[in-house]
């Protein structure tokens, strides 16, 4: 065990001197630190009559939090299991003369430790969560703790699921009919207390998921009762969901000991994935999420020639991973945004529109486009710059236009807009989306060199801010200065009118950019 | 043919490549040799215009970022360059198209020769390492470029796909294409070098020729003075 301790301690030891000697790392943490110091010197909860939306509805979100990783994690050990090692863990760890308890008790150690960075962005959300309900620091170290906690105990199920499944399609049907059964249960719980109050539906939600019956949820609702009871004060509630949460883990690390001494064979499978996944990361590729069974279909390109093959090759790419017509992730935006603004709904549409700005951000940097970056094939094609360029966004830009308008002809329809009014809510939208793509470019085009990818991403996030003012800027003057129409349709025309001359500029001045940039896999 | 004039290429603060300069001819093959970390794929990937960098390339005559010198560049990456979701038929579709091909039953032959033809419905993700790097091959081949660089062509294939990427080489040096091969195995190439520049340290330290009863070092002799001299010297 002493190995294993050694091992640890160490790569702790260097994870912390490699911080401090990263720039980038260190620039980030100073960023955290400063957001939440700021949010909380600003915090209007010092000063009087402010009103917060009701807490209840943060712990509805949270048990939907958790309910969602948590199945996520199972679904996952159905079909490619889940790892708590590295691939380094593998080639040396396994190999070695220590006994398997001992490592699988290395591997919890470790996954405690990766859970907890995987919820860090927990934190980034402290900024609204204050803002609108008042949730302190303390409680959204709760948050994290418990997220990390559900992460850890969803990939020790993972494991244990696919253990127990793994080359048995029949196990695998009673696996999934477990999950399925349990999701359907509580879905139908909730859609039915939902619809007998149809009159109050927001409040209905809030409260069901609060109910003891989705409290039940296997782990997600017992440690979503752990985190509320402690802030709360409840200690029998606190107590009784840790305890569960216990008693569950300890079972599963039970079976995984006892039942079966060898897992080694079942995680090796989910290790090399997740440390293809990681180096991808590392080499600044972007994993597309590619499902695990891809349907063929027609066979081929067929159409395009020069240039524009690329607008076709990307049709293809993207008949081929999606499930309906938008792609999976941003159906999980889109979900969540609409989320959002039922939450919002007494806020209006500009609380929706900037919450939805805000995620979209990160959704265009996923674009299919940006993947083209990372092989070479782009660069070396002899086709002219700005043509290869215009060919690579169009399947992007197309999918923005769809995705603007069913989310708020959606999200219109929640905040009781009119026709007008979401006709250039929706003009908007589409704006900031080619806004964003033309950040993105400019990113490229100007700092594709740099090799710190957390450098980049700050880079990226403060360009979108900067080419975002002129628009926020206008929206504000507008209404001050002019009461022609509506003001919505003002705010949103003046929105859309400025980001779509600056996106063209952006646009238009990098039009050589793959003249420039670097492929992007170091 | 390639030229290649004073290129200095840094990563941040790391000098990759220190005013790099040589040629090929038209019908030679140039290897480029060092030890991992000498910057031999840096530069491979400047002559593809794949990075920024100072100096001057130029490939048959025009300067290598040029849409006429990218009409007869081929370059083989060192990792496969495919597409996850296209198969091996359609990743030889997209160069045709791309490349404004006609079809001349060119990527049949290539697909036969490296293996492939019997794998032309499978998608790129479904492909070993190996079978990528083949499909990698056949792209960078199929547009039949003048000039061809491939960076560690080797890595990750079979005896039958190494030995029919050996008889290439010499095929395209017969028909006067210029090569050049980076690699660090210097059994891998040889049987077939004409030219051969060792690499340390993001320089070029030495060159040799491949002249026919000539009683000058072996290039295996000459790699290791200048590379285990180098570890002396540290």
């Amino acid at each position: 065990m002493r190995a294993l301790a050694y091992l640890i301690l160490t790569r702790f030891k260097n994870r912390i001197k490699n911080t401090i000697k990263n720039p980038g790392a260190i620039i980030i943490i100073i960023f955290i630190i400063a957001l939440v110091v700021i949010s909380a010197i600003n915090n209007p909860s010092n000063q009087f009559a402010k009103t917060y939306r009701h807490i209840s509805e943060v712990y509805a979100m949270i048990t939907a939090l958790y309910i969602w990783v948590f199945v996520m994690n199972c679904l996952n050990g159905l079909s490619k299991g889940a790892s708590l090692y590295s691939m380094p863990d593998v080639s040396l760890v396994f190999v070695a003369p220590i006994p398997t308890k001992k490592v699988l008790l290395y591997g919890l150690i470790q996954q405690m430790g990766t859970s907890l960075l995987v919820g860090l962005f927990i934190i980034f959300q402290y900024g609204w969560l204050n803002s609108v309900y008042g949730v302190s620091l303390v409680f959204l170290i709760y948050i994290l703790l418990g997220y990390a906690l559900v992460i850890f105990s969803g990939q020790l199920s993972a494991m244990m699921i696919y253990s127990l499944t793994a080359g048995d399609d029949r196990r695998k049907t009673v696996g999934k009919f477990i999950i399925f059964a349990i999701c359907g249960i509580a879905a139908l719980y909730a859609l039915i207390t939902i619809y007998l109050d149809k009159d109050n539906m927001v409040n209905a939600a809030v409260s069901v998921a609060n109910d003891l019956p989705i409290i039940l949820f296997p782990i997600a609702g017992w440690i979503q009762a752990a985190v509320v009871g402690l802030w709360t004060g409840q200690g029998v509630k606190a107590l009784l969901g840790i305890l569960a949460a216990v008693i569950y883990v300890g079972a599963i690390v039970a079976i995984l000991t006892r039942s079966k001494a060898d897992y080694y064979e079942d995680v090796l499978q989910a290790t090399e994935a997740s440390y293809t996944a990681i180096n991808a990361s590392k080499e600044g590729r972007i994993d597309s999420a590619l499902p695990h069974k891809v349907k063929l279909g027609r066979i081929g390109i067929s159409k395009g020639f020069g240039a524009s093959t690329f607008y076709y090759k990307h049709l293809l790419e993207s008949r081929r991973s999606r499930v309906f017509v938008l792609d999976r992730i941003t159906l999980i935006f889109m979900i969540v945004n609409i989320v959002f603004a039922i939450f919002m709904k007494n806020v209006g549409i500009v609380a929706a529109f900037s919450f939805a700005t805000y995620m979209q951000v990160f959704s265009v940097a996923l674009g299919r486009w940006i993947r083209e970056l990372v092989l070479p094939y782009i660069y070396l094609v002899p086709e002219p710059a700005f043509i290869k360029l215009l060919h690579c966004l169009r399947e992007s830009l197309m999918k923005l236009v769809v995705e603007a308008i069913i989310l708020f002809a959606i999200i219109g329809l929640i905040l009781d807009l009119s026709i007008i009014e979401i006709i250039f809510v929706v003009f908007a939208r589409i704006s900031f989306g080619l806004l964003f793509n033309a950040g993105n470019i400019l990113v490229e085009r100007f700092f594709s060199g740099i090799t710190l990818k957390i450098i980049t991403v700050f880079i990226y996030i403060i360009i979108m801010i900067v080419i975002s003012i002129p628009a926020i800027t206008a929206a504000t003057l507008i209404n001050t200065l002019v009461d022609l129409f509506p003001p919505i349709v003002q705010s949103f025309m003046a929105i859309g009118i400025c980001n779509f001359i600056v996106s063209l500029l952006v646009i238009f001045l990098c039009r050589n950019m793959l003249e420039f940039a670097e492929l992007n896999n170091r | 043919m390639l030229k290649v004039e004073r290129v200095t290429k840094r990563y941040g603060k790391v000098l990759a490549n220190n005013d790099i300069s040589f040629e090929v001819e038209p019908g030679q093959i140039a290897v480029l040799l060092g030890p991992n970390g000498a910057g031999k794929s840096t530069i491979i990937k400047c002559i593809a215009g794949l990075l920024r960098f100072f100096g001057k390339i130029e490939i048959d005559g025009n300067e290598n970022k040029s849409l006429e010198a990218k009409r007869v560049l081929g370059y083989v990456p060192e990792m496969p360059a495919i597409y996850d979701l296209l198969t091996v038929s359609e990743h030889m579709e997209f160069i045709k198209r791309v490349y404004r091909l006609s079809d001349d039953g060119y990527d049949q032959e290539l697909l036969k020769r490296l293996e492939l033809w019997d794998k032309k419905d499978k998608l790129g993700k479904e492909l070993s390492k190996g079978m990528q790097q083949k499909l990698s091959i056949c792209c960078a081949l199929l547009y039949k470029p003048k000039v061809i660089v491939f960076d560690e062509p080797m890595v990750g294939l079979d005896p039958h796909a190494i030995k029919e990427l050996k008889n290439m080489f010499r095929e395209f040096r017969d028909s006067g294409k210029t090569i050049l091969i980076s690699t660090h195995m210097l059994d891998s190439v040889e049987d077939y070098w004409d030219l051969a520049h060792i690499m340390v340290n993001g320089s070029i330290k030495a060159t040799k020729f491949n002249r026919d009863g000539s009683d000058e070092k072996t290039l295996e002799e000459l790699y290791f003075e200048i590379t285990e001299g180098r570890v002396a010297e540290e």
